[in-house]
């Protein structure tokens, strides 16, 4: 079975403050159940959310899977070569 | 392994567009080798306005109606500064005891370093930043 921890074990341990680990409970960040009017947190839904913060997998690879498609290669068939040589400066001397 | 990206320059453009202009030959063999080996060509939003103005006073409008068009169209890369980029290239112009560093030079530099662009297609003289370098056709 898992353990369960309160509000302030999970704080300490993660280092932030109490009021932070509700907000994320609130947010759906963290998964947590109430027992008798008491938050806690099951051990393996804390290190789950361990997982999730050391490695943002998710939205890093989606931004940096953007910037590879957002480059995009010049080919001979590109409409900008159509351009070349299409005017001369007029040079009044 | 030789990077692929090449930022191009307002003369870069001009040179291919016009010409009569003393590089021509060159700028159209520089494109022509960019299209063959499938090269990843990036410009700004601030040199797209730069050569649009240039092609409109110098040459005709059209032309540089058919500049927007074909830009619109081409797989050339925009890219867009930020404020942040604004903000940074403006402090580089007032830090730079260089006085032929122009707001477009910065601009440029703080774009290319921030998407590793190594190269730029350019006939004028470059101002040492980042580490750019020009772009030379390989022999």
């Amino acid at each position: 079975m898992n353990n369960l921890l309160s509000v302030k074990q999970v704080a300490f341990i993660l280092k932030v403050h109490p009021l932070t680990i509700r907000r994320y409970i609130k947010e759906k960040k963290l998964k947590a159940v109430k027992l008798g009017g008491n938050i806690r947190i099951m051990e393996n839904e804390l290190e789950n959310f361990h997982k999730e913060v050391d490695n943002p997998t998710v939205e890093k690879n989606a931004f940096r899977t953007y910037k590879k498609i957002a480059a995009k290669q010049f080919t001979t068939e590109d409409p900008f070569l159509r351009l070349q040589g299409r005017a001369a400066r007029l040079k009044l001397s | 392994m030789i990077s692929k990206k090449v930022y191009i320059a307002t003369d870069g453009f001009i040179s291919f567009i016009d010409r009569a202009h003393p590089k021509h030959l060159h700028a159209a063999a520089q494109f022509r080798y960019f299209a063959q080996n499938s090269y990843q060509l990036y410009t700004t939003i601030v040199t797209i306005n730069d050569v649009y103005s240039e092609l409109s006073n110098a040459i005709s409008p059209s032309v540089a109606k058919d500049f927007l068009r074909a830009i619109e169209l081409s797989n050339i890369n925009l890219l867009y500064p930020e404020e942040s980029d604004i903000k940074r290239a403006l402090r580089l112009i007032t830090s730079s005891q260089s006085a032929d560093l122009t707001f477009t030079n910065a601009v440029t530099a703080i774009l290319c370093n921030k998407r590793s662009v190594p190269q730029i297609c350019t006939f004028k003289y470059l101002p040492a930043l980042f580490g750019l370098q020009s772009f030379y056709l390989p022999l």
